[in-house]
């Protein structure tokens, strides 16, 4: 009875090989599964060029608060369809539901197949998009001047398809392990899924917030005198979306019972409400950014006499403007300051008299932009 | 040879314990009890697809229990080809062929014969036609069919089956008897099923358990407990007794 040494290589190479093309097999089927993650897959890609493309085209700016929000479209795209390619390498599409998810944890059981083997096969071969989508990042980077921003997303995307990946298996490690339905696998799959969709709905939350950061940053303008001008416009907006989160976690708990026998009459409509609201929030974080924007577009047009009478001007205001020397009589500084003529005839210095803000946080290169020097 | 070591197992609505027994190669042992008796449970339990909360199961001297809930491993290689569990479960996938699913899945053991296969599946009349069809197109009697002869053809050493009689035809079902008492006897396999089928079992099985409320209320070699409660068949001893 005892097999050789070479007969039990022989033999895990066999079951190898054969839990392999049960993979395949499975995926073969996985009918519209595959092309919904493909999509998004592509998706992502694409948004990553665009962003390196189009990143300082103004109306990208305009449209969606600069690159903050593609990111973020584009992490919860590619987790998304990291989610999706999983369960398409093991579950047939019909097999989505509990029930026949039930039936495939079955005849894994019934053959014994090692759940770790099957799983580590899928994840390899996972792992060339995982590297695809990390080389496409690391391709904007080195055109971008935000290295480091596309290479912590990069890495990011990276570890929450790791973390999905992991999670995933031990649910299912444990679905198979015992067939006693204790604690629920209902229960324990709506939380795997909703850990899943909080993951993304983190990340996306963390672009926005940092997105914030960035727009913030470079929205605040600093004035030659030292004053420093703090845009408040869109906290309000992150504000409510903070709060959406907050909503979403106490809502673990309706939305996990409903996956239970119980309340599984309820899955769909807390499905639905679960959609609705990701995809609620996210519209408020891409009117959030949007609006936002439009109000550092305005801030741009303004100009505000801030020394001696106050006095809000835009740029229509301004009839004639010259570079003068801010020492005629030192001819060693060469140093100019803008003086502007606006049509009710003040004369402003605005180095010493007033400020605006610019969305590249340059004063001297923007206003040499809107008023050149000759 | 299959051995039971005080084998408990609990659920919220069932309760098993100290079931103990043990069979050597090429006997029959049938499950008898009524519904929620504890048959499929203690099946499961020696297969390893359940794990007990107390107790062992030993397949020849090494403890095998609830392997099969664990994982394959190689040590336990032995036990994986040499054990098959003929079941209501779910063993393929519902979407594609049956040839497929054969194809696919038969490669997972080591001594599976294809050849033996077809034999099998010819001696149970199942249409060879229909191979093509796909699985969930099989009427029940034919998924039964074709699971009984997809794990006789892995040559196992012990075979366990659960009721693998209620959906098939009155003809298939002495074939099917017939090829197990053959398999038993002629191949030294184990066999150890369950079945309500008590009429049938009378010249065949060697052994009987009888099992209620997750006990063996009676266990032995079959003439010797048909006479120890005076009963001219195993009908009648289950009336007594189950």
């Amino acid at each position: 009875m005892e097999k050789s040494r070479q007969g039990l290589a022989e033999e895990d190479w066999l079951m190898e090989k054969n839990i392999q093309d049960i993979a395949e097999e499975v995926r073969a089927h996985s009918g519209s599964g595959r092309r919904y993650a493909n999509i998004c897959f592509v998706v992502s890609i694409l948004a990553g060029i665009l962003l390196m493309v189009f990143r300082d085209d103004e109306r990208m700016k305009t449209w969606l608060a600069g690159d903050g929000v593609l990111l973020v479209l584009e992490t919860g795209c590619f987790t998304y369809w990291f989610y999706r390619s999983y369960l398409m390498w093991q579950l047939q599409e019909k097999y989505k539901n509990l029930k026949m998810e039930a039936q495939m944890s079955e005849w894994m059981r019934v053959h014994n197949i090692p759940i770790k083997e099957y799983f580590h096969y899928v994840a390899g071969k996972l792992l060339p998009y995982q590297m695809i989508l990390f080389a496409a990042f690391l391709v904007c980077a080195l055109f971008s001047d935000r290295k480091l921003q596309y290479i912590g997303v990069s890495i990011l995307c990276i570890a929450v398809s790791f973390l999905i990946g992991y999670l995933y298996e031990f649910y299912y490690y444990k679905k198979v392990q015992s067939r006693s339905n204790f604690f629920g696998f209902a229960f324990l799959h709506g939380v795997f899924l909703y850990v899943v969709y909080m993951i993304n709905f983190g990340i996306m939350l963390l672009a926005a917030f940092a997105g914030y950061g960035v727009i913030s940053d470079v929205g605040s303008a600093r004035l030659p005198d030292g004053e420093i001008v703090v845009r408040g416009v869109g906290e309000s907006w992150m504000f409510i979306t903070f709060i959406l989160s907050a909503i979403f976690f106490i809502f673990v708990v309706v939305f996990c019972s409903a996956f239970s026998s119980r309340l599984a009459k309820w899955r769909k409509a807390a499905c639905a409400v679960f959609g609705v609201g990701m995809a609620g929030s996210m519209l408020l974080t891409i009117l959030a950014g949007r609006w936002w924007y439009e109000e550092i577009n305005y801030t741009r047009q303004e100009i505000r006499v801030v020394h001696g009478q106050e006095q809000v001007y835009s740029f229509s205001d301004v009839t004639d403007y010259s570079w003068d020397k801010i020492d005629p009589e030192d001819a060693e500084n060469e140093e100019k300051t803008l003086v502007l003529q606006l049509s009710d005839g003040t004369v402003v210095d605005v180095m010493n008299q007033c400020a605006y803000t610019t969305d590249q946080g340059d004063y001297e290169k923007k206003a040499l932009m809107y008023f050149p020097q000759n | 040879m299959i051995k039971a070591e005080g084998l408990g197992y609990h659920s919220r609505k069932f309760k098993m314990q100290d079931v103990s027994f043990e069979l050597e190669d090429g006997y029959i042992l049938t499950l008898l009890g009524k519904n929620g008796a504890g048959k499929t449970t203690l099946l499961d339990m020696l297969y390893g697809v359940l794990k007990p909360n107390k107790g062992h199961v030993y397949w020849n001297d090494v403890d095998v229990t609830g392997v099969q809930a664990i994982e394959a491993q190689t040590e336990y290689g032995h036990f994986r080809d040499e054990v098959a569990y003929v079941s209501g479960k779910v063993w393929c996938m519902d979407e594609i062929p049956v040839e497929k699913n054969i194809a696919l899945f038969s490669g997972l053991y080591q001594h599976w014969d294809a050849e033996r296969f077809e034999t099998i599946l010819e001696r149970l009349r199942f249409p060879k036609e229909r191979l093509q069809s796909r699985y969930d197109e099989l009427s029940t009697g034919q998924k039964m069919q074709v699971q009984i002869a997809f794990h006789l053809a892995r040559n196992p050493r012990l075979l366990l089956m659960d009721e693998p009689m209620a959906n098939l035809d009155p003809v298939v079902k002495t074939d099917l008897w017939d090829l197990l008492s053959h398999q038993c006897r002629d191949e030294d396999m184990g066999l150890i099923i369950s079945t309500h089928l008590v009429e049938e079992i009378n010249d065949i099985t060697d052994y009987i358990a009888v099992l209620k409320d997750g006990n063996i209320v009676a266990y032995g070699e079959c003439g010797r407990l048909l006479s120890e409660n005076q009963c001219s068949d195993v009908r009648e001893l289950m009336r007594r007794l189950g």
